[in-house]
């Protein structure tokens, strides 16, 4: 897994529960906190296990569920000031909350076009009715449908759009995340300016 | 026919033979502060425009014989802001239709006319260029700042080394951690410290690549002649030392200072050139009761004043210490 993924967990932990619950993560998964920025590397190659053990030393520090967890993190992902500039790329995707989510089909190209290395898994987006869309997630990663679910919510939220969304369909390769649109205009929305 | 072009074109302008503007798609409108569809009636698309490429196009006559070609223009009011617009003439109405995109400026033209992502055509890969420009600039802002951590680290390390690069002889740092050991653990020892004679001859006359070659010989020698539990140092320049650690018999000192001495007086060739050193050196030893606080320039300082006094002697040759002490008293 590329760093950066174990640095936006390192900051939700530390931003969500404080710097003790990322010591008692760091420790679980053997990742050593001395240096001053912290030693993940955003841009350098890490196992995959490196970051299942820090979620698992959160669950176990804190107590949580692991499906909460995990949905706060993708909550996290988008959310200012720490997630401004992937809330920021994901608004690309589109003027209105059902474009933006049409454009989730074409996340891994854009994530690809940018960062390479960070391999997500592949997302399918259908649009079953107006007020209706599935989008089925690889399980490649553990609980990234978890995170996924967080991520949508919150980017439903900053485009004003009131949504229902659940996990409702899991077999041992996919996932679906069925979205439900109840009012796209239900709120004004975050602002966001194309030109930054 | 208005209502199509708004939607694939939303940046379109119609102008009639006259330069009249006819028609606008809603985004140019808001670029042009046009409110509505109310153009006001003597608006001239060559009052508005400048057009800069190609050279020969200057009236409304030109643009219309130019159909097909790509115009290079921008607004008067922003000269900073260039456009590049597709040019058609329709013979049947006899108008003029433009298309004028932003190009690689677009950045600056929706920052300065507050342009969004419905005033593009939904199909434009606007979005996507101004996703690419800010993804790319946040990974390699990343990168940056891992290059930075990167050459930090090094520039620590080095500092924190306790060897010489060219020679991988230990440097001063070395020497001081291992006197402290050896004075700590109450061991007897000896020092050696030497200085090259006539190295800086070398140096100035075939250069420092030359210089280069003798101190790494000099280093060989130093290897070969010493038993591994010797400590190497080269203290800058040409000033080396070695720590003997148990070894006080003046005589196997004064052996091994000669063998040292003809060893680097075997000539290095460099580049064709024979280059020609030889060393002064100054010895002493150390009994096994040195304070733990002993100053190490202290003790350094003596030897120094038994390399003086080979140079003195002629230089090519080995004083110890405890000679001096006895001219001296």
């Amino acid at each position: 897994m590329l760093g950066v993924v174990n640095k936006a967990i390192e900051h939700f932990i530390r931003a969500t529960y404080g710097d003790r619950v990322w010591r008692d993560a760091a420790q679980h998964a053997q990742v050593s906190v001395g240096g001053a920025g912290g030693d993940i590397e955003p841009m350098l190659m890490y196992s995959d296990e490196m970051t299942y053990q820090l979620i698992d030393g959160l669950i176990q520090s804190t107590g949580k569920p692991r499906q909460d967890v995990l949905d706060d993190l993708g909550t996290f992902l988008v959310t200012p000031p720490h997630g401004r500039m992937v809330r920021r790329l994901l608004r690309f995707g589109g003027a209105t909350f059902d474009e933006f989510l049409i454009s989730m089909g074409d996340l891994n190209d854009r994530v690809a076009l940018a960062l390479p290395d960070l391999d997500l898994p592949a997302i399918t987006v259908n649009l079953c009715a107006t007020d209706r869309a599935v989008i089925t997630v690889e399980n490649r990663i553990h609980g990234f449908a978890n995170v996924l679910q967080g991520l949508l919510r919150a980017m439903a939220d900053d485009y004003g759009t009131l949504v229902f969304i659940d996990i409702e369909d899991c077999n041992d390769n996919t996932s679906e995340i069925v979205v439900i649109l109840i009012e796209q205009n239900f709120a004004k929305g975050a602002e966001f300016n194309l030109a930054g | 026919m208005s209502d199509v072009l708004s939607k694939f074109c939303p940046f379109f302008i119609q102008v009639d033979r006259t330069g009249q503007i006819i028609n606008l798609g809603p985004s140019m409108a808001k670029v042009l502060g046009v409110i509505g569809a109310n153009i006001p009636a003597d608006t001239n698309f060559l009052d508005l425009f400048q057009i800069t490429r190609p050279a020969n196009v200057k009236s409304i006559s030109s643009l219309a014989q130019g159909d097909g070609i790509k115009l290079s223009l921008y607004l008067r009011a922003h000269p900073d802001i260039r456009m590049k617009a597709a040019v058609s003439h329709d013979p049947q109405t006899d108008m003029v239709f433009l298309s004028p995109s932003f190009g690689i400026g677009v950045q600056a033209a929706i920052g300065r006319f507050g342009l969004t992502m419905t005033d593009f055509a939904t199909t434009d890969m606007v979005p996507e260029l101004l996703y690419l420009i800010e993804a790319n600039q946040a990974a390699m802002q990343a990168s940056k700042r891992l290059t930075l951590r990167l050459q930090g680290a090094k520039a620590a390390a080095e500092e924190q080394a306790q060897s010489d690069t060219l020679t991988g002889l230990r440097n001063r740092r070395g020497l001081d951690a291992a006197l402290d050991h050896l004075i700590t653990h109450r061991q007897k020892f000896s020092i050696i410290q030497m200085d090259l004679d006539r190295f800086k001859a070398v140096n100035d006359t075939y250069g420092h690549a030359a210089g280069d070659a003798v101190l790494t010989h000099v280093a060989k020698v130093m290897r070969r002649e010493t038993r591994q539990c010797d400590i190497l140092v080269r203290l800058g320049g040409d000033e080396f030392l070695i720590i003997l650690p148990d070894l006080t018999d003046a005589g196997r000192l004064a052996q091994l200072g000669q063998a040292i001495i003809s060893g680097i007086e075997t000539p290095v060739m460099f580049d064709g050139e024979m280059c020609h050193v030889s060393a002064s050196l100054g010895v002493m030893t150390c009994s096994d009761t040195l304070a733990p606080d002993v100053n190490h320039d202290a003790l350094l300082v003596q030897v120094d004043h038994a390399v003086y006094a080979a140079k003195d002697a002629g230089r090519g040759c080995v004083r110890f210490v405890s000679d001096l002490m006895a001219v001296d008293g």
